[in-house]
């Protein structure tokens, strides 16, 4: 088996598995009990706040929120915003996840004035347009930190330049799932106009159910999960140590791990589809991308028939977003990038890990060829 | 006393170690078969969604429901915070009043008190002494315009079972909406859902020796019940609630609600049998208060107050025992039991309350070992107290006038 759908989730690391299991039988105590600092019950939490703070370059571990993961998260930052009171222009990129565009959308049943800021043909959010989205009455804009089909990495500096200088009362929100453990983050440099940050630890090699809510200090909102006042009354919910546990190993893990590693293998591998099949289209070549991912389309082939034959040799592949793979329907980003139709449902995405290797990828390359030869 | 080198747990309704044979089920799920059940064009996310719907079946099972009508989530908070606003803001036009209990857990109070500041208004419903809903008093706090109750089906401290039956079928004839947190009732009583008139009801896997971090909602199919989603994105759960699913805990919650199932008929019996041998061991001793109901009460908890002993220093006192002065959530903090208070509890007895919760793994040796350790340490602790004194000199507390500091 051939895992190149990491963009969906990723394998446990061995280390993570085992920090997890710790806090399943033997360390089982709940948090939330004044006897947590001798149980060691406290302790995944504090773990896991020090390695995310290490891990985005954060200023304190205080910033961290946990949550459920990053769909929480994100639906938690929208929803948020009925009850502060000020109605106003919410901005989002047309290539925003589900978990972005959804909420974002229902708060127009609640009064606000919701707008959806294009992308240009490379998948990278247009700063011409956004810049006039960006009005005083702007109290929200959420643009990804990097696509979760194309990888294209939005300049998340130039954004939040754009809305200090704009509309300085907005908070900017960046769902940063897919470039949290994949990329170098740094909230102190260069995403310091950030005010929120989304991120899920699945994406990174940690344990599903479990994610989190960069808050910059000094930015609030609203409690979306009420209750027993966990997380300082920010999130509440009997605390998840198994799921934190393994999260703080696997942010130990991707902060010392080597990005440019993968993105040399990725390149490796685009450079032969291309030797190969010159009217290949990978898309959002021209710009920075996450070093995991190549999303490509080789036209006449169905990429849902392409990644199901490709199941068939045992190599794992991604169509789109995993969330919408149920319905044969060409990738949402690849059509707010204006690719046309029979070049999008022949979308394939390749998502590496850093576990991925040379061989994994000429065997994938020599399957393609293959398959392309008897289905074309 | 010997000593013992770990303390022994007996605050299982704050939470029960994950089974081993849930832990079992669940890794290879952290591991080899690690797909997302949302990615449905390959095997390792078809392995995954079949796991999940196989636990689904398992969850549905053990409170004879149909597995359509279960929905993940993080956990019972948020499956309290998702039912009430769910139907409060879908069943808005209908009316804007909800009744609640206000010995309900916080994910329940504190999800009202939002609805309050949004234009909802809530009757919060004082127990009787010994913790039950009166249901003459129930019926008489609904209005034309109720569209939502909430009753927890078992008290987190106490212990208490309410009628849930007889509460449903009064909503149920006045068309109201009712909500019923169960985290602390799997595997404790019976749930029958096809004889319940229940259209919305909360679980916990890690109340039920499962994992943390994953819970779940029943939400009726028949007659259907609506609900505004709290959460969106991807579609996942019928549109009810977004969000990856947690392949290895919804597996681990399935093995865990599966066991309960299978076992707790023999296992309850047992826990009765350590719970009475507790409270017999107790009871001969002065000045001791069972807290709730004790007929209409699940076999796990027993919750006394030591009259003249402050709560805090009596946990600090056992530390070769591992329980709780209330609730988890609230416990760090010193204030007295508000569900206590809501008994008729005056303060003295609130602050001097603990709860022992007894489960799966607790042996009559840890049984007798407990009530040993705690008639000789309340002993030392009243022999610390000026009112003990001053009790034991017949003098009644509530005549003396105390000087203000």
């Amino acid at each position: 088996m051939i895992y190149l759908d990491n963009n969906a989730t990723t394998r446990s690391t061995s280390k993570v598995v085992e920090a997890t299991v710790a806090y399943l039988t033997d360390c089982y105590f709940n948090a939330s009990t004044s006897s947590a600092g001798v149980t060691g019950a406290d302790r995944p939490r504090l773990h896991a706040a020090a390695a995310m703070k290490k891990l985005v370059n954060a200023e304190e571990p205080d910033c961290f929120i946990f949550t459920s993961g990053a769909t929480e998260s994100n639906n938690w930052v929208l929803t948020s915003l009925r009850r502060c009171g000020n109605l106003g222009k919410v901005v989002v990129s047309s290539i925003e996840h589900a978990s972005v565009l959804e909420p974002a959308l229902d708060l127009r049943q609640w009064g606000f004035d919701v707008v959806e800021t294009p992308v240009d043909s490379n998948g990278v959010v247009r700063i011409d347009q956004l810049q006039q989205h960006l009005t005083h009455d702007c109290v929200l804009v959420s643009v990804m930190a990097a696509n979760n089909e194309t990888g294209a990495v939005q300049p998340i500096r130039e954004i939040g330049e754009l809305i200090r200088a704009s509309c300085p009362r907005a908070l900017f929100h960046t769902d940063a799932t897919q470039a949290v453990g994949k990329m170098s983050v740094d909230l102190r440099a260069g995403w310091t106009e950030v005010d929120l940050a989304s991120f899920s630890a699945h994406k990174f090699h940690g344990p599903k159910g479990i994610g989190g809510l960069y808050m910059r200090p000094g930015i609030e909102i609203h409690p979306m999960l009420l209750g027993g006042g966990q997380e300082d009354g920010w999130r509440s919910g009997t605390t998840n140590t198994p799921g934190l546990a393994g999260l703080a190993i696997a942010a130990e893990e991707a902060a010392s791990s080597n990005y440019d590693a993968v993105g040399r293998l990725r390149d490796l591998f685009e450079a032969r589809l291309k030797a190969t099949w010159p009217d290949i289209h990978i898309h959002s070549q021209g710009v920075t991308r996450l070093p995991n991912t190549s999303f490509f389309s080789l036209p006449g082939m169905a990429g849902v028939e392409m990644a199901d034959a490709l199941a068939a040799e045992g190599i794992i592949v991604g169509t789109g977003a995993a969330c919408s793979a149920g319905a044969i329907r060409p990738s949402r980003t690849l059509q707010s990038m204006g690719v046309a139709h029979e070049i999008a449902t022949a979308g394939l995405r390749i998502s590496l890990s850093r576990f991925s290797t040379l061989q994994e990828i000429e065997k994938l390359i020599d399957t393609l060829g293959a398959l392309r030869h008897s289905l074309h | 006393m010997d000593s013992r080198k770990k303390p022994i747990y007996l605050d299982y309704s704050a939470t029960t170690p994950v089974d081993p044979r849930v832990a079992a089920a669940m890794i290879p799920w952290l591991t080899e078969h690690f797909g997302n059940p949302a990615s449905r064009s390959h095997g390792f996310g078809w392995e995954a969604e079949e796991a999940v719907e196989n636990a689904r079946v398992e969850v549905a099972k053990l409170v004879n429901a149909d597995a359509k009508e279960i929905i993940w989530t993080s956990g019972a908070t948020e499956s309290n915070n998702l039912a009430i606003k769910g139907a409060a803001q879908f069943y808005k036009t209908k009316g804007k009043h909800l009744v609640t209990l206000k010995t309900e857990h916080k994910a329940v109070l504190d999800t009202m008190r939002e609805l309050e500041r949004v234009g909802f208004e809530v009757t919060y419903l004082d127990p009787e002494s010994n913790g039950l809903l009166d249901l003459a008093k129930f019926k008489a706090a609904l209005r034309p315009d109720t569209i939502v109750v909430s009753v927890m089906f078992v008290n987190n401290e106490i212990g208490v079972i309410q009628p849930i039956a007889e509460i449903g079928e009064i909503c149920r004839n006045a068309g109201i909406i009712f909500h019923v947190d169960a985290a602390q009732a799997t595997g404790k009583v019976i749930i029958d859902l096809e004889k319940l008139n229940v259209d919305l009801m909360s679980f916990s896997a890690h109340k039920t020796y499962g994992p943390k971090g994953i819970g779940a909602l029943y939400v009726r199919r028949k007659p259907r019940v609506r609900l505004e989603a709290q959460t969106h994105g991807g579609g996942h759960e019928r549109g009810l609630r977004s969000g990856t699913l947690a392949t290895h805990q919804i597996v681990g919650m399935g093995e865990a609600f599966r066991i309960a199932r299978e076992e707790m008929a023999v296992e309850n019996e047992r826990i009765r049998m350590l719970r009475d041998r507790l409270l017999a061991g107790i009871q001969g001793m002065e000045e001791v208060y069972v807290n709730g109901d004790l007929e209409h009460r699940v076999p796990h908890n027993l919750n006394v107050s030591f009259n003249f002993v402050e709560g805090e220093s009596l946990i600090m006192g056992i530390k070769e025992l591992a329980v709780s002065s209330g609730s988890a959530c609230t416990s760090a903090s010193l204030e007295p039991s508000y569900v206590l208070r809501a008994l008729g509890r005056n303060d003295e007895l609130a602050h001097s309350s603990i709860r022992f919760t007894l489960g799966r793994f607790t042996t009559e040796a840890d049984i007798d070992y407990a009530i040993a350790l705690l008639k000789e340490r309340i002993q030392k602790l009243r022999d610390m107290s000026p009112l003990w004194e001053m009790y034991k000199d017949g003098i009644d507390l509530n005549t003396v006038q105390w000087a203000a500091h």
